[in-house]
């Protein structure tokens, strides 16, 4: 059986299964690929080299966008440079839970290999906590004020670490109880979570090509107003489709 | 325990039909507060000396606000009337929702849509003389369009005989229509106690609040609703 039927109920067109299948394809890619550009940001910001995201930032929306006054690189080259080596940890951890991710969501892997959901599962777990401590080892040396933004985007990234770590306890618990609805309710909630980061750089080069007179710090702040409910929501979504199977008759 | 076999009314009969009784009065509660709240801020306020949260305020701030209020009166009536109305019939819809009810709740829904729409209506008319600048828009418009989504979900679970789903969605629904709780709560709280400046507050307010609302609906979903079912189920 292929995973897309063993995903979705017989009942369901072709077409939709296809779409779905395609759009599941494209989601896991850029997720990796985004993981790639994470995990090399501050291992490049290290060596003093421009890290890829930079530079694909620059060539999708403009150079001054990415490297003028009010974008992340000038704005927080010293704090990031104070903050090194917790930031070092807090991307690399999480880039490799975010390419992780997406593949713990296949209903055939979790079914066909389950050690091998296991033992990703217990990758992305510690890596996802790895990465939250590291955060909030980056918050607790940089006062608010001097976090990109400002107090509200600081005040935001310890509502989501602290968010993350609940929701990675949560499901953890549940796991441990063998009691898989509430484990896939939580992870839900937890990845949906971790989308925030790709998310937020999916924002930042939107709002940069239709607000060209914002400087990136303003769309950065703009998007962060609704960024949490929007990728909350977007794991919620896919519980949603997930368990109509098991909901409907 | 409820098989795929057995339906959503069945589902809902071994499931959810006696739910915490202690939930409806908190969700009641949370309604009488949040309603006003919102009455408060968005007309009350600018006719009667009843600020609550004047102490929070200052003169410019609250002579700011008053003019908004008058340039665009009829944006922040239907604001404060959709959120009054929607956090009135929230606890119904959730109760039946939660009961296995088929009972559709245009109202409560329409509420939910009507105050979205108002929000985006203020967020376009204010502009960016809108406490928090233009980044406040972002929310007004992120916010309506979420809320907007969250509605279309509840419908989505009724079109496919999903009542989980539906139930799940109202609850979300009824969790941004509370936002304003929290964000009202929370404003003089960074004000007091992280020394922010008002307009740092209430984006960090506006930032903070909702997420946390859909957690604690989350919670109440997995935690609280669903743990009957899950006894004996193993997937």
């Amino acid at each position: 059986m292929s995973v897309a039927a063993e995903r979705f109920p017989p009942s369901r067109s072709s077409l939709e299964r296809r779409a779905s299948i395609a759009l599941w394809a494209v989601f896991s890619a850029a997720c990796c690929l985004y993981a790639v550009a994470a995990f090399d940001y501050f291992i490049s910001f290290a060596a003093g080299r421009d890290g890829l995201w930079l530079r694909f930032m620059a060539r999708l929306v403009s150079h001054d966008y990415a490297y003028g006054a009010g974008s992340v690189h000038v704005d927080q080259e010293r704090v990031y440079a104070e903050a090194l080596r917790f930031l070092v940890m807090h991307t690399t951890m999480g880039a490799i839970a975010l390419a992780l991710g997406p593949f713990q969501f296949i209903a055939a892997i979790r079914r066909r290999v389950p050690a091998l959901h296991r033992t990703m599962g217990r990758i992305y777990l510690t890596t996802v906590v790895l990465s939250m401590f590291a955060g909030i080892g980056y918050l607790s040396m940089t006062p608010l004020a001097r976090i990109y933004s400002g107090a509200p985007f600081g005040i935001a990234l310890w509502g989501l670490d602290f968010m993350v770590l609940f929701t990675a306890w949560r499901a953890y618990s549940a796991i441990r109880q063998r009691d898989v609805f509430r484990h896939q309710a939580w992870m839900a909630f937890n990845f949906g979570l971790v989308l925030s980061t790709p998310g937020l750089r999916f924002f930042w080069v939107v709002f940069g090509w239709t607000f060209p007179q914002l400087s990136q710090a303003e769309t950065n702040l703009g998007t962060t107003t609704f960024l949490l409910p929007l990728v909350i929501m977007t794991g919620l979504v896919w519980l949603a489709i997930q368990r109509r199977p098991q909901r409907s008759p | 325990m409820s098989s795929r076999a057995d339906g959503p009314a069945s589902e809902l009969a071994g499931a959810t039909v006696n739910p915490r009784p202690g939930l409806r009065w908190f969700y009641i509660t949370i309604s009488a507060a949040c309603t006003a709240l919102i009455v408060n801020q968005f007309v009350l306020r600018f006719f009667l000396p009843t600020d609550l949260l004047a102490a929070f305020t200052t003169a410019e701030i609250a002579a700011h606000d008053a003019a908004a209020f008058r340039a665009r009166w009829p944006v922040f009536f239907l604001y404060a009337l959709g959120s009054t109305v929607a956090l009135l019939t929230g606890p119904q819809a959730i109760a039946d929702n939660i009961a296995g009810r088929r009972t559709a709740h245009p109202v409560f829904l329409g509420a939910c849509l009507g105050s979205a729409a108002a929000g985006a209506g203020i967020a376009a008319s204010l502009g960016a003389e809108s406490l928090g600048g233009s980044a406040i828009l972002f929310y007004w418009y992120g916010v309506a369009l979420l809320w907007s989504f969250s509605v279309g979900m509840v419908y989505f679970g009724r079109a496919r005989r999903s009542p989980l789903v539906a139930r799940d969605w109202t609850l979300y629904s009824y969790a941004i229509a509370a936002a304003p709780l929290t964000f009202y709560a929370t404003v003089p709280l960074w004000v007091a106690a992280a020394h922010m400046d008002r307009e740092a507050a209430y984006l960090t307010g506006a930032t903070i609040g909702l997420p946390a609302h859909l957690l604690i609906a989350h919670y109440v979903i997995v935690e609280i609703l669903d743990r009957p079912q899950r006894r004996g189920s193993n997937n």
